[in-house]
């Protein structure tokens, strides 16, 4: 993306806002151990996971996940990580909590995370590969071929040898 | 400052409003004080969105 395009800073902006909104909510948590009181089976799901120590673990991953995206680090990993709780936020404000401001804040979490990774998913174009061959993430190098997508045992540039002539 | 980045502004500054009515309830639901967890969030994007505009303003693209 290139930073004569509007579409550049407002990413930036976004990717700003929302890593500052998750640092704040974690170190929030972190610091003071607040929980926003929640109506209904809303706040029942809430508590919980706190009593098995899931929503603590969602609190601290989000200082982490907010850290990587607020200071662009590791963004796009940091997006990933998050997105499973920006689902179920999305969730429970939006369907279950549903009073007018959460109707709001559900919906703008997905949009956050959601805008987010779209605006980052050129660096994972190979998922709208119909069909792919196993390549590990250190062997990540190679997902820049041309020839990726292809039977890895056709390609000369990861084996010398063909496959069948080891297994004959 | 060139015409792209006066749009990204005009459009931050749309979605700084839309996160501002969001979370108060303006104009939709009881009016509740802006957090200081709001205020941290625009302040985060808009110092570094000023940061990277200074950072670009000698770069060709």
């Amino acid at each position: 993306m290139s930073n004569k395009s509007p579409w550049y800073y407002i990413v930036h902006w976004l990717r700003l806002y929302f890593g500052a909104h998750l640092l704040f909510s974690g170190i929030r948590y972190a610091a003071t151990g607040y929980v926003p009181e929640i109506p209904g089976i809303g706040g029942e799901w809430v508590q919980a996971n706190a009593n098995i120590y899931l929503y603590q673990l969602i609190k601290y991953l989000e200082i982490v996940t907010g850290a990587m995206i607020f200071f662009n680090r590791f963004t796009l990993l940091g997006l990933i990580l998050e997105f499973p709780a920006t689902v179920n936020i999305f969730w429970l404000n939006t369907f279950i909590v549903a009073t007018p401001r959460q109707l709001f804040t559900g919906p703008q979490e997905l949009f956050m995370n959601g805008a987010l990774l779209l605006a980052y998913s050129g660096w994972m174009f190979a998922v709208m590969r119909p069909k792919l061959e196993p390549l590990w993430l250190w062997n990540g190098t190679a997902a820049y071929r041309p020839d990726i997508g292809g039977r890895i045992a056709d390609q000369t540039t990861v084996r010398t040898s063909k496959l069948t002539s080891e297994v004959l | 400052m060139n015409k792209s980045k006066w749009i990204a502004v005009a459009v931050c500054l749309v979605l700084t409003a839309a996160a501002y009515i969001g979370s108060t309830g303006l104009f939709y639901t009881q009016f509740r004080p802006i957090r200081n967890y709001d205020l941290v969030a625009f302040a985060g994007s808009w110092i570094g969105l000023i940061y990277i505009m200074i950072r670009d303003k000698g770069r060709k693209a």
